[in-house]
């Protein structure tokens, strides 16, 4: 008893950290090589296998319950959008089908996304087109110092026990800050985000996020998105392209199988006649 | 190369008027009312980012048929609700309940189909894990 009980002891001393340590000590920065033990080190993180879909529901209370420290400007603009919005003339944040960009990916999403430990790695795959893709390096690499920026920036993660700690900078200032699909503005540069991702019970995984937009924020804003399991082969990830609701199958003057435009309003939605 | 920054500008924002919006925000639509029409299923898109289904209503007496179009949501979304790109196609005599748009043109929401032989299609963005455990 006493010799199991001793390293469960020195471990609790050490903090989680000596854990996370052990699991990962042969990770090195640079995308591998990995051996075998790398692989099965994997099997000591929690499970988070399955199709994660988003508690859209909290997202919408959130819009009026936990809103942004905008600044005073910032806010005059949402509050005008949010006008605009209840009388059906929203402003489209994701009109474009760029990519949602980060926070938004995390804060407003409607389709669900799944998540892939690898060596070094944590990859979220969302639903609905393919650039809702998250690459997280939990190799132990820095940010680069001169990095590119990108609409989802760059992330590097550590587990702290069965939390995983992610710091995402290098996001492009053009990358949206949103609270929902109408109501949003461009970051304007500086953007940082820490998240802190955990297993709240079973089946639901929460992402605390503190966001720094300090264009468009008078302060860090925390908040806390949820996501929700879903196993079984029904409710797999479907492919999918943003775009594919700008065209439709149609046939080119060859007779080949190509795109055409969907037919579309001033609106965007695809309804094609006044009353 | 300020003209030729300008051209390029307008070309750009010409494009983007004449194509979709592909992905857009729901509050077109109001959620506070609901209407139902009944009509022939003329195309059901399943497609990215929105499933939407086109119905030719039954006229009114001495007006011309209507075409509406009724949106949903993702393949993904509406597959975890038991809808399938062969749930409507061309051709179904449909009944469909729907949140339309606020400014009054013929478009809403989808929330409800009802085919004639009584199946009924709803979706929901809301899941239970215990309840989608099985394939």
């Amino acid at each position: 008893m006493a010799m199991v009980l001793k390293p469960m002891v020195l471990a609790a001393a050490a903090g989680l950290v000596l854990a996370t340590a052990s699991a990962f000590a042969a990770v090195k920065p640079g995308n591998g090589p990995y051996a075998a033990a790398d692989w099965a080190a994997l099997g000591k993180l929690p499970d988070w296998s399955g199709v994660w879909v988003p508690d859209v529901a909290d997202q919408h209370r959130k819009e009026a319950a936990d809103r942004p420290p905008w600044t005073p400007k910032v806010a005059a603009e949402m509050a005008k959008l949010e006008a605009e919005a209840r009388a059906g003339r929203p402003f489209l944040v994701l009109h474009d089908c760029l990519p949602y960009g980060m926070p938004s990916l995390m804060l407003i999403p409607h389709n669900s996304m799944e998540v892939l430990f690898t060596p070094g790695r944590v990859t979220m795959l969302g639903e609905s087109d393919g650039n809702r893709l998250r690459r997280i390096y939990t190799d132990g690499r820095k940010h680069p110092d001169d990095p590119d920026l990108t609409a989802h920036g760059h992330s590097t993660g550590h587990w702290e026990g069965d939390t995983l700690v992610i710091d995402t900078i290098a996001i492009k200032p053009q990358a949206y800050l949103a609270i929902s699909e109408e109501a949003g503005v461009p970051n304007d540069g500086d953007a940082h985000v820490v998240e802190r991702i955990r297993l709240k019970s079973p089946d639901v995984l929460a992402d605390d996020l503190t966001i720094e937009a300090p264009k468009v924020l008078t302060k860090p804003w925390s908040t806390t998105r949820y996501w929700t399991r879903l196993r079984g082969e029904k409710n797999d990830i479907v492919e999918g392209a943003c775009v594919e609701g700008m065209v439709r199958a149609g046939k080119d003057a060859n007779g080949h199988e190509v795109y055409v435009p969907a037919p579309v309003s001033k609106d965007g939605a695809v309804v094609p006649r006044a009353r | 190369m300020n003209s030729v920054k300008a051209i390029a500008v307008g070309l750009a924002l010409a494009a983007a008027a004449s194509q979709a919006d592909a992905h857009h925000s729901g509050s077109m639509f109001d959620p506070s009312k609901t209407e139902t029409l009944q009509g022939t299923v003329r195309a059901f898109n399943w497609t990215n980012p929105h499933v939407n289904v086109e119905v030719m209503a039954e006229p009114e007496a001495g007006k011309a048929p209507q075409l509406w179009t009724l949106e949903a949501s993702s393949p993904g979304v509406m597959g975890r609700s038991g809808w399938t790109k062969r749930s409507l196609n061309p051709g179904d005599r449909v009944t469909v309940t729907f949140s339309p748009l606020r400014d009054g043109g013929l478009g809403g929401s989808l929330r409800k189909v009802e085919l004639p032989d009584g199946k009924v299609l709803t979706w929901s963005t809301s899941y239970s894990p215990a309840a989608d455990a099985k394939p």
